[in-house]
């Protein structure tokens, strides 16, 4: 199942938060998988955060670093930056469009 | 916990494992988490996100000596097949199967380990022709019979335990190949023989065209090995695989689409 590039595919919503969390820089597995957990409040598996990592690798919106011990650090590329800036911003409108309609600030 | 990430296919293991296990061992999973893990392993078996590159394809050359030692087998077992069972005493294309063989298996052999076995070579080789050389000059008598067989058996026994080794197969089965397919054998041949020079009882008669037959084992010995080369490529050509390093690991596997 070949995806445009830019778009997240399965288990999008892991693969969101894990692009969120490296805007911030580099990460290993573990500083991912805290820094979710802040942003979202609830845990990021194990077997859901590689999962996700694989993929976003696969597509090349992330790439790894030299390992450190045996943590490695993922960066974000140039495509997942364009791709978390699109997606981050799609989404920014559809909360507005709710919002709105739902009568409260749509500022 | 390393059972879990058992569950995950091989390739991806080999890109992930290393940092996955130490994520789980910075932050040991709840029970929860485990059955995620499951999930994930499935997951990356139902969907590959990660699969190995294809070896390169091997140069027809690495498979030359196991090719040649292969024929070299196959022909023996041709030769003693048509000695023991042909019509006599002219042999026609069984000696002809026997001289092949005789030219393949010095060929074979040396092109692949000359280079890092020279001197055990040499070793063979010198064993071999001596042998000859003296049956020759002692005229086949008892004594030249005996010098004779013992020092055929191990030359054979030396190269075939050469090519084992070089087809790498196991210490366990390159020795009974070789007492079991040659050794055995060879040592029933010279004593027989040695026990009918000695007292006149004769047990087998080793001058009858079916002991030919006891070379049988050789052949195949020989054909197996050579098999084995071929299909894996000569050892002394092909580089052995080490064992990777973590680098090494990370950059033999490919990240492909789903």
């Amino acid at each position: 199942m070949n995806q445009a590039p830019g778009e997240l595919g399965r288990f999008a919503e892991p693969a969101l938060y894990i692009l969120v969390s490296l805007s911030g820089g580099a990460k290993h597995g573990y500083a991912i998988m805290t820094d979710v957990e802040e942003m979202s409040g609830s845990p990021l598996g194990p077997g859901t955060l590689y999962g996700a990592l694989a993929r976003l690798e696969r597509r090349g919106m992330i790439e790894a670093l030299e390992p450190e011990d045996r943590r490695r650090p993922y960066r974000l590329t140039g495509l997942g930056a364009t791709t978390i800036a699109a997606q981050l911003t799609s989404l920014e409108g559809f909360a507005r469009s709710g919002l709105k309609r739902l009568g409260g600030d749509p500022s | 916990m390393s059972r879990l990430v058992r569950l995950y296919p091989g390739p991806w293991r080999e890109r992930y494992e290393a940092e996955f296990l130490q994520l789980i061992e910075d932050r040991p999973p709840s029970p929860m988490e485990r059955l995620d893990i499951i999930r994930g392993a499935l997951d990356a078996r139902l969907h590959p996100q990660v699969v190995e590159a294809a070896p390169e394809p091997m140069p027809w050359t690495h498979r030359l000596p196991g090719l040649l030692s292969l024929s070299a087998g196959l022909a023996l077992c041709l030769a003693v097949l048509g000695i023991s069972f042909g019509p006599g005493p002219d042999w026609g294309a069984a000696a002809s199967f026997l001289g092949i063989a005789v030219i393949l298996m010095p060929i074979s052999l040396p092109g692949d380990y000359l280079g890092s076995q020279r001197r055990r070579l040499v070793l063979v080789g010198g064993a071999f022709g001596g042998s000859l050389a003296a049956a020759n000059v002692l005229g086949w008598g008892v004594a030249a019979q005996v010098l004779g067989t013992l020092a055929t058996l191990v030359a054979i026994c030396g190269l075939l335990a050469t090519a084992a080794l070089r087809a790498g197969i196991a210490p366990r089965g390159r020795w009974i190949a070789v007492v079991g397919g040659v050794l055995l054998p060879l040592i029933l041949v010279a004593g027989i023989t040695l026990v009918r020079e000695t007292t006149g009882v004769t047990i087998v008669d080793v001058t009858a065209s079916t002991t030919a037959l006891f070379a049988l084992p050789y052949g195949l010995a020989w054909l197996i090995v050579g098999l084995r080369m071929a299909v894996r490529g000569s050892p002394t050509i092909v580089d052995r695989p080490s064992v990777p390093s973590a680098a090494a690991r990370s950059g033999a596997a490919e990240v492909t689409q789903p």
